[in-house]
Parts: C-alpha cells; structure tokens; sequence
C-alpha cells in the first residue's frame, strides 16, 4: 500500500508525490555547499553528499563534530535555535531551504536522543499530530493510530492502554512513540539523532529491527555514536570531523577499508 | 569534620523551621484568645448575619462582619480574574511571540513593579481611576469596590504573570521542539499542550494570588470607601484588612469591639490557610 503514486498535488508551495495511502514519496537527499552558523561560529563547513533514498544512512564521528547540527538543519530546526544555513539541501529537486518550514518538517520527520511523550495519552500523542495536518475521520485516525503503533512494535504492547497517559511507558517504548509521532506526518525522510544512546540493548535491537523494516519505505539518517549499530543496520556511512565530511561511502567499504587516517584513528578509538 | 557541618546545617534548618511553625501557632492562638471574649458576647450570630450593620460606637453597638467579609471576596475575587485575563496573555505574549531580550527587559520591569509598595497603587488609583469612575459612571465619589478591584488586579499582574510564566517555560522546554518538530504551529501548541499542561499549575497560582488579594490593606483601602454594608460593583464597600487598619488604633485594649476585630483577622487567617491548603493540592497534581 505504500508502493503506489497516484498523483500529484499541490501542497502549500510545494509539489508532493502523494501515495494512494496518503503518504509521500521516498526522496534522495542532494546537499550542495552547506554551511552552517551559530553566531559566528561555523560549524559545518562546505558539505557536499547524497543521501540515496530507501537506505539507512548513519553519521558517524565525535562529539561536537557536527553530526547533530547537519541532522537538524535537514529539516531546519537548526533555524528555531538561532542558527544560520547557508547553501543548499534538495529533497529531490525542491531546495527545502526555500520551502514553508511548516511543511518541510511534515516531509522529514525527526527524533530526538531523549525519550519523551506528549503530556497526553498514547492515542493523543498521534491524534495531536494528525487533527493538525489532516482531516481524518474519527474511524481512519483510529485506523491509523493502530497502524502507525503496529509499524512501530508498540500496538501488541500498549493496544489495552491506549487512553493511558504516556509518561508512563518505559523509555524505549518512548522513543518507539516518538518515531509513530513522525510517521503519522507521512514523511519522505525519517531522521534519527541518537535514537538508542538512551536504551538498553533489547529496546535498542528492537528499534534497530523496526528502522530496517522501515527503510524500504522511507530515506532514514541515523547519527549514532555506537559503532557496532552502524555496522549492523546502515547500508551507507559518512563519517565527520570538526565541521567537515572526511569520509563517506557504504557501509561495507568504510568499515573494512577505511581510507583517510581519521576514519581509521576513530575506528580503533570506539573498538578499543 | 564534614559530618560536624553536615549535622549543624540540618539543626539549623530544624530549628529555623522549628521557630516558623511555633510563631504561626503562637499567633493563630493569640487571635483566637483574643478573639473568645467577642464570641461570648455577641455570640457567632451576632457576629455573621444579614441583619445587622458593624456600627460598633452607637449606644447599642453592632458588631456583624459578614459585610466586610463579603467586601474582601468580592473585591479579592473580581481583582484575580482582571489580573488572571491580562496575566495570562501577557505571559504568553512575553514567552512566545517577543523576541527573548526584549522580554527578558520586561520580565525585570515586572520585578521591580513588584516591589513597589502598595500606597503608591492606591494613590494613583484614587487620583486617576476614582475621578475617571466618577465622571463616567455617575458615581457620587467614585470610591468602589470596582475601583478597589482594578486597583488590586494591578498590584497582582506581575504575579500571575510570573506565575504562568514559570509553568509555560517548563512546559515550551520540555515539548516545544517536539511540536516544531512535527511542523506544527505555536497557536495549537499553546491550546493543546501548553493550557492542558499547566492548568492546574495556574489554578494553583490563581488561589495563591486570591490569597493575596485578601490580605491587601493600604491600596484598597484607600480606592473602596471604607463604608461597612453589603457590597455592590459600583458602591463603596469595606474589607477586613480595611477595616483593621481604620478602627484598631482608636479603641481601648479591653473593649468587645476590639475583639470583634480579632474574630475578624482570625476568619481572614482561616480563609487564607484554606486558600493555601487548596493551592498545594491543585499543584502536587501537575500533567507537566
């Protein structure tokens, strides 16, 4: 159900490729010349790469190096801190820093390190988002709401607690949430800072599983700092340094012939 | 060493909680010493009536307190909801839509407008609002409880505003970015996050600032007309703190009329403890 196009439309100022189920079409991240400021501090300089669409993508490199910033300025959130993008990230062919901020983040969704909910109940925390950008009707939001927690693994768990208040899941179940918040905005790109770095490992596998099954559907980028959780789940890697791109290639080619002396140093820095 | 300080803090800090509770104990029980032998010869129902008027200096003196009791809430009441309408939105104005500079200079203007003692209010409300109640509203001297209440809703808007402001920046700290995240915009954020979150907190905040309201003397006392009957909008009323302040001076130390005042503060001080207690509940019970 998520594979056809039907037709496209005219969303706010932009052209959406709508699915039959409503949802939009996976997209090629394409970042030319992007440089981003806080201030005067520049901390990413001149990125140039492409994120290919349907794969899972992992930003790999050391703190304060520019992974989460490059994360958040995908879907602009680096401009609500008062930060400065200079340059340009298409979404295939649109320049997402032309676009209404509103709707570009109903595009590319993204999760926070920290498990958090919504001060409301589980059903609220996606009714929230939905009566937002949608018109369902009572029956389809329910419908959805059942969807979007069984895309997740959550439904089987929380289906008799729905109307529960979500603060009191436990941190992984949280963060599984929070990734249903952003697939209920039908995204193109699912963009992940640090999903796990909060969890214990059966909830961090648990994710890992579901990201998988879910990057046939949607362009996934995961910054991570755990090594292990590249290899085991990103298809491409692309590795910072102090602002910049040092390395960036697929996964396989990265972690078995690193090429710069960078990649290689921080390989065996995190494997010890 | 360390565990010498560690255990004179914690008897200093017994102690000086110790000291705060024996003082309000010993002060409730005063008033209620004070307050016996009213009771006993006026008797509660001659206190608290819709008869009687407080004539205390006639040849057969009255001494009924529901007038001045009615005064404090209704004034008390009516200035909380003023302060409460243009709080709130002054706190949502200050936290979402100006620049955090700007109001950040406001926030410090708020402080110190907080600090201004309560007879430069009162001054200004019966040089300005009185006149402008009077000219407008056909008054015979534009003192009223309105006048009393606008005056007090002032005095109280740099409270509620903090108040909301403190429970709004916790919640827009904690979920703001989620609700950005999802593209959405900062109206519903407010109505559907902010507002259910925090209402309590604000609840809480409210009966905190009602609780003020009603011992405020020196203003409202100066804007009400100080007149003991049944209150009216546009008619001149008295409160209790009021009427303390205007008569406690002027009677000898062992007259019933002073003890009738006693009762008075001491229903004051019961109402406040319960305005407190309510207060507490309503905020151990946050969403936040």
């Amino acid at each position: 159900m998520f594979i056809e196009i039907i037709t496209y439309r005219v969303v706010g100022c932009s052209n959406i490729k709508i699915r039959k189920d409503g949802s939009l079409t996976v997209a090629n991240i394409i970042v030319k010349n992007l440089n981003v400021f806080y201030g005067k501090k520049q901390v990413l300089k001149n990125i140039d790469t492409k994120i290919n669409s349907g794969r899972i993508t992992a930003i790999i490199g050391q703190s304060g190096c520019g992974k989460s910033t490059f994360l958040k300025s995908i879907n602009r959130i680096v401009e609500e801190e008062n930060g400065r993008i200079n340059g340009h990230i298409y979404l295939d062919e649109e320049d997402i820093l032309k676009e209404d901020s509103q709707i570009l983040r109903r595009k590319i969704g993204l999760v926070f390190q920290q498990p958090e909910a919504f001060p409301m109940s589980i059903e609220k925390n996606l009714s929230y988002i939905m009566n937002y950008h949608f018109n369902y009707k009572k029956l389809e939001l329910k419908e959805r709401i059942k969807t979007y927690l069984q895309m997740v693994g959550l439904y089987g768990e929380v289906k008799e607690e729905l109307s529960n208040p979500a603060k009191n899941l436990s941190g992984g179940q949280k963060q599984r949430l929070a990734i249903a918040r952003c697939l209920c905005l039908n995204p193109e790109v699912l963009l992940l800072d640090e999903p796990c770095s909060a969890l214990d490992l059966k909830n961090t596998l648990d994710i890992e599983k579901m990201l998988l099954e879910l990057k046939k559907k949607y362009t996934i980028v995961l910054v991570t700092h755990n090594l292990s959780q590249a290899k085991r789940i990103a298809d491409d890697v692309i590795f910072m340094s102090e602002g910049e791109i040092v390395e960036e290639g697929s996964s396989k080619d990265i972690f078995s012939q690193p090429k710069s002396r960078k990649m290689r140093e921080y390989i065996e820095y995190m494997e010890g | 060493m360390i565990k010498v300080k560690d255990r004179v803090l914690k008897g200093m800090v017994y102690i000086s909680l110790g000291v705060t509770i024996f003082l309000f104990a010993l002060i409730f029980i005063y008033l209620i010493i004070k307050s016996i032998p009213a009771i006993n010869n006026i008797g509660l129902g001659g206190l608290i009536n819709l008869k009687e008027k407080w004539y205390p200096i006639g040849a057969t003196p009255t001494f009924n307190l529901l007038p001045a009791i009615c005064g404090t809430l209704y004034t008390s009441f009516l200035a909380t909801i003023f302060a409460f309408i243009f709080g709130l939105s002054a706190a949502l104005m200050l936290n979402f839509y100006l620049p955090e500079k700007f109001a950040n200079i406001i926030f410090s203007f708020l402080d110190m407008l907080a600090g201004v003692p309560s007879v430069v209010f009162g001054f200004i409300g019966l040089s300005t609002l009185v006149p402008f109640l009077l000219k407008h509203f056909n008054l015979s001297t534009g003192q009223c409880i309105l006048a009393a209440s606008i005056v007090l809703g002032v005095m109280l808007l740099p409270f509620i505003i903090s108040t909301c402001s403190e429970s709004i920046k916790l919640v827009r700290d904690r979920y703001e970015g989620m609700s950005k995240n999802a593209g959405i915009s900062k109206e519903y954020f407010i109505i559907h996050i902010v507002f259910t979150s925090i209402k309590r907190s604000i609840l809480a905040g409210l009966v905190m600032a009602l609780g003020r309201a009603i011992g405020e003397t020196m203003a409202v006392m100066m804007v009400i007309g100080n007149s003991a009957i049944f209150p009216k909008l546009l008619g001149r009323g008295q409160t209790i703190p009021g009427i303390t302040a205007l008569e406690m001076g002027s009677i000898g130390i062992n007259e019933i009329h002073l003890s009738a005042l006693y009762v008075a503060n001491l229903i004051l001080l019961i109402i406040l403890l319960i305005l407190i207690l309510v207060s507490q509940l309503l905020k151990g019970n946050d969403r936040i």
